[in-house]
């Protein structure tokens, strides 16, 4: 066994209340986290095809080697996986992630992961300390909200004290000051909506994929982890000077921070300890950066008064715009709504497009009392704490609209009878398999490419501020990205490995159907499959392409992920090998997603892509999308606004994308022979009995 | 930039009203981390309080978790003209248009004008002493970036 690895996997069958483990061993080949999880489900869940709900639905909740130990940016992710019950219209198989220090304590408790089977027949709760392992009644805790129920586990494991407690005869000392890491539902997950999530202190939460829902229906109510323990790295000194040779890709105090800021946007390892959601905390309120379990980013905030603590990103964005308009600035409404959120369980991005929608219903007269979409929902009170305690309520309790919105906004809106006409003006941006559009596919092609020939919206930032953001913005001030469109190109030509092909970065509309596009779209999948997502280096740090402060402008990644890797392992795995991996886990995905029925004509944008300009006709005006795109032999930055997807180019594109993985072009199906190459002969049985396997 | 003068009893009347759906103006709230989502503007407060973008440097930061309000000032200038009638506020932002200078420069001086303007229309609430004062709905403003 390799450093880094605890050796064993926590295995709990909640129908019949045992607990075994899995050797990880048996794993490795995976790297850990999702390519484990991955392997682990296709061996244990033994119908893919049955509901998020059904019993025989398989959750693993992973670790990675690198969980734990100094390694920056990627010690405190834990990764989720199982059949979710968000999708629409059908339930993949399907990932979800949140920060922290689960993992890490999961690790030091001495497991890599954990397995959750079966159902409870009454709500239970699972308490992890070190190898003792505990099915327990749950009736104390369901019904409490997230943070509740965390601090009555602390009571009861904790008894109350801070001091140092022994957990007996574990490894190392046997002894901690730390709270137990504990994984909950709130209620919104007891009721089983498909939109609730996974809570893990504060701030940290599994939104995307409905795991909430599905805890729910084991009846499981929280897993608590402590351990006494530490990780065995193999290499301790060649970690410290991996860890030390990496400052130089952050800020590292050498350079002031008003002077790094212009040239820095894009270079995704550096950046001081940020100030998070302080930016959106009335001016008041004294806080601080805090950050996941080892990490030297810090990007969200802890605050004085306690309230919202660790919220950030959409937690705030779902209702930061309403607080404003209602108080004309931020108040103390925006950190009590973050609070909600959390308290309820519910995935923010869900109810921040939600929101969006059913404002714009009630807006046009369709929603409201006494109106085609009658509700009690009083958007008289929009900005306040009220209306989203409101809505919440209705979501988590199920009744009034409420008790279609717990199923999701794709299943209430054909409910009500408006998919098909607001997904195809745009007004309810689903982008594909019942996920709201992150970012837009008419313009950042990569990120809707990568959702739809996937699982769901990917939440992958890797090129998202290199190609997006960074030339957007200069464009607003009429300056030029510290990174140029021929300095991108170069990069990323060196560094996206094995394709090397600096076209990648042509977002132009016609670059955005070429096979170049599909190698990009190729390398993303197999890049986030092993290192972000299986080796958990956390997609606020990673990828690392340009870099303000690294040689050249080179950020770390191609180097840094497996030098962290090699020496928390002692192996000697080099990046083309990751990436290999990675092609591996994903071509293993879709060997599941086949068995739960997915082919190629299953994979198209809802219509609004095709159809409305990104977004003429909906804002009434283009908005910034700046992108690289090279046209007349030149690498320009060209603005993309209003462009819309054509329907048989973007099919053109998928069959170059499943030729390039060794797809059946009719079907999307794997072949025997590209499964085979990448050592999954038995997947490629299973899918040959199916009559599935791709000719 | 230009001063506003005071506008008519009518003129007011009109700015304070919230328009429907079909009136309405919807701007695009861009953050990093989240995406990019459109936001509808019912009000001339709405649309001051929304507006913004902080600087350059602030824009551009690493792990960027501020956001920005975007309006076509193009479209502002169209909606203030055509939907409320203000000429004098239409052809202060056309203005700002007109110096040439990216979004990026003229969005916190057009910013400006509207929260000039929907101060100067703001209805008068009384206060805990039954005496009458001036507030813009929701609009008491923060140092915040919003």
């Amino acid at each position: 066994m390799s450093g880094g690895y605890t050796g064993k996997i926590l295995r709990i069958n909640l129908t019949d209340k045992s607990v075994s483990t899995l050797d990880t061993k048996d794993y490795e080949e995976y790297g850990g986290g999702h390519g484990m999880g991955s392997a682990i489900f296709w061996d244990l869940c033994e119908d893919k095809t049955v509901s998020g709900f059904d019993p025989g639905n398989v959750i693993t909740i992973m670790s990675s080697p690198l969980s734990g130990t100094l390694t920056p940016a990627a010690s405190g992710r834990t990764e989720v996986q199982g059949i979710g019950v968000q999708g629409y219209p059908t339930e993949w198989f399907t990932r979800s992630n949140f920060g922290g220090r689960f993992c890490g304590q999961m690790k030091f408790a001495g497991w890599d992961g954990i397995v959750v089977e079966g159902a409870a027949d009454k709500p239970v709760w699972v308490d992890i300390r070190d190898d003792d392992v505990q099915i327990k009644d749950a009736e104390g805790l369901w019904g409490l909200d997230t943070t509740e129920v965390q601090e009555e586990i602390w009571r009861i494991v904790q008894g109350g004290t801070s001091e140092w407690r022994s957990l007996g005869g574990g490894r190392d000392s046997g002894r901690t000051t730390q709270r137990p890491a504990v994984l909950t539902i709130g209620r919104a997950g007891e009721t089983m909506s498909r939109t609730a999530a996974l809570i893990h202190d504060a701030g940290n939460g599994a939104g995307q994929g409905g795991f909430g829902g599905v805890f729910g229906s084991k009846n499981l109510k929280a897993i608590s982890v402590i351990g006494t323990g530490g990780v065995e790295v193999a290499d301790p000194a060649a970690l410290m000077d991996a860890r030390l040779w990496a400052n130089q890709y952050a800020v590292a105090g050498s350079i002031a921070d008003d002077d790094f800021a212009p040239q820095s946007m894009g270079s995704m390892f550096g950046g001081n300890p940020a100030s998070g959601a302080a930016g959106y905390a009335p001016a008041d309120q004294p806080k601080a950066p805090m950050g996941c379990l080892g990490c030297h980013k810090n990007c969200r905030a802890r605050f004085q008064s306690a309230a919202s603590n660790g919220s950030s990103c959409v937690d705030y964005f779902f209702y930061h715009v309403y607080d404003q308009a209602a108080h004309g600035g931020y108040t103390q409404a925006i950190l009590d709504a973050a609070d909600l959120l959390q308290r309820y369980g519910i995935n923010s991005y869900q109810v921040e497009a939600m929101i969006i929608w059913l404002n714009h219903l009630y807006q046009e007269g369709v929603l409201g009392k006494g109106k085609e979409i009658d509700t009690e929902l009083d958007f008289t009170k929009l900005g306040e704490v009220s209306f989203v305690e409101q809505l919440l309520d209705m979501i988590a309790e199920k009744y009034d609209i409420g008790e279609d919105l717990h199923e999701g906004i794709a299943l209430a809106a054909v409910k009500w009878g408006r998919y098909e006409q607001d997904t195809k003006t745009g007004i309810l941006p689903i982008q594909a398999w019942g996920y709201v559009q992150h970012y837009d596919a008419r313009t950042e092609v990569e990120w809707g490419y990568g959702s739809l020939v996937g699982d769901r919206d990917i939440n992958e930032h890797d090129f998202n501020t290199l190609v997006y953001w960074a030339p957007s913005i200069a464009s607003l001030f009429g300056a030029q990205p510290a990174c140029s469109a021929p300095l991108l190109a170069e990069i990323m030509e060196e560094k996206l490995t094995p394709y090397n092909d600096p076209m990648m970065m042509d977002y132009s509309d016609e670059g955005i159907y070429s096979e170049s596009m599909a190698k990009l779209v190729a390398w993303h999948r197999h890049y986030t499959r092993y290192y972000k997502q299986s080796l958990a280096f956390c997609d606020w740090a990673y990828g690392d392409f340009f870099n303000a402060f690294g040689p050249d402008n080179r950020g770390l990644t191609g180097e840094g992920e497996d030098k962290f890797f090699n020496a928390v392992t002692g192996q000697s795995q080099t990046f083309e090998e990751g990436m290999e991996k990675g092609r591996k886990i994903w071509n293993l995905d879709r060997a599941i997603w086949i068995l739960q029925g997915r082919e190629r004509d299953q994979e198209v944008f809802t219509d609004y892509n095709y159809e409305v300009g990104a977004v003429p006709g909906y804002t009434t005006y283009e908005v910034p999308y700046v992108v690289p795109a090279f046209e007349n032999g030149e690498w320009t930055y060209k603005s993309v606004s209003g462009r819309m997807l054509d329907r048989d180019k973007v099919e053109d594109w998928k069959t170059k994308f499943y030729t390039l993985e060794g797809w059946d072009t009719s079907t999307g199906w794997p072949t025997r022979a590209t499964l085979e190459d990448l050592g999954l002969g038995h997947v490629a049985d299973t899918l040959e009995e199916a009559g599935k396997l791709g000719a | 930039m230009r001063t506003l003068t005071e506008p008519s009893a009518e003129l007011a009347e009109r700015l304070r009203r919230e328009v429907g759906p079909i009136e309405r103006l919807v701007g695009m709230r861009m953050s990093v981390m989240g995406g990019s989502n459109p936001t509808m503007l019912h009000s001339l407060p709405a649309a001051a309080h929304f507006l913004h973008i902080g600087t350059y440097e602030e824009a551009m930061r690493p792990n960027n978790q501020e956001t920005i309000g975007y309006i076509d000032p193009l479209a502002l200038e169209q909606w203030i003209r055509g939907v409320f009638g203000d000429e004098e506020l239409a052809d202060a932002i056309r203005e700002q248009i007109d110096t040439g200078q990216p979004f990026g420069f003229i969005a916190n001086p057009i910013r400006e004008l509207l929260q000039t303007r929907a101060l100067q229309v703001a209805p008068p609430e009384e206060d805990e002493d039954g005496e009458a004062e001036v507030v813009v709905a929701g609009a008491a403003e923060k140092d915040s970036e919003g």
